[in-house]
């Protein structure tokens, strides 16, 4: 794919991926066929600052795992109070990075 | 953090555990009155949450009080199926080296999130947290 592309890629979805991980997102993206460019440019990322929000909110339901796709994970966030409370206040350093991750997995999907 | 069969059953396996003890603990406790509560919600608000009462209906359960247990909480009923369920199948998962929870697990993970489950369910919990309220757990 075109550089100006890629950067345009990168630029747009920046804060949806861990900043060590755009290297390796880039460098496929420059290898991938251009005819993905349509599918890439249309998936939708979770944003990391909605799952926070949401996981400081209702973390305790279990409604961030949920939102991110995790819904294993949410059902027992919810049948424990989440986890005694303790889960809760590891999910709410932790849930940004689940929620890049997530997106990671995604665009994995197109990427090879 | 990708969840690939062994971590989830490690982690299961763990919740489990955690549950069992938590579960016998409280059940020793009971007879003091002196529960203390780890639930965000009902610490914070004072208000119960849609899974408070999950312990003390553990606990009935245990007792064979079934229909005690579906007055504190009919979510106990699922924690319980759950909890002598999950144990089981990883066993033997493990002894037949296969990965039938992990699949189910996925499956049942990415159907969960489908319009069809997702609306009932939070009908359901919205009465259950209602009921719970009403109750006054």
């Amino acid at each position: 794919m075109e550089a100006q592309k890629v950067d345009m890629f990168i630029m747009a979805n920046n804060k949806f991926f861990e900043s060590h991980q755009m290297n390796m997102i880039r460098e496929r993206l420059v290898a991938v066929d251009d005819s993905k460019w349509t599918m890439l440019s249309s998936i939708q990322f979770k944003d990391p600052t909605t799952s926070l929000i949401v996981s400081l909110l209702a973390g305790s339901l279990g409604v961030d795992r949920f939102l991110i796709g995790d819904s294993g994970l949410g059902v027992g966030k919810l049948l424990t109070c989440g986890g005694f409370g303790i889960w809760t206040i590891v999910d709410w350093f932790q849930i940004q990075k689940a929620t890049k991750e997530k997106n990671l997995q995604k665009i994995q999907q197109f990427l090879y | 953090m990708q969840l690939t069969r062994n971590k989830l059953y490690a982690l299961l396996l763990l919740a489990c555990l955690v549950g069992y003890s938590w579960v016998i603990y409280a059940s020793l406790k009971s007879n003091e009155h002196a529960y203390f509560h780890f639930c965000f919600i009902k610490s914070t608000f004072h208000i119960p949450c849609p899974s408070c009462g999950t312990t003390r209906s553990l606990i009935a359960l245990a007792a064979g009080e079934f229909a005690n247990a579906l007055y504190w909480n009919p979510l106990g009923y699922l924690v319980g199926f759950l909890m002598i369920l999950l144990p089981l199948w990883i066993v033997k998962d493990f002894i037949f080296k296969s990965s039938s929870f992990y699949l189910c697990y996925t499956y049942l993970t990415n159907q969960l999130l489908k319009r069809k489950f997702v609306f009932p369910i939070i009908i359901i919990l919205v009465i259950n947290w209602y009921w719970n309220i009403k109750k006054g757990l």
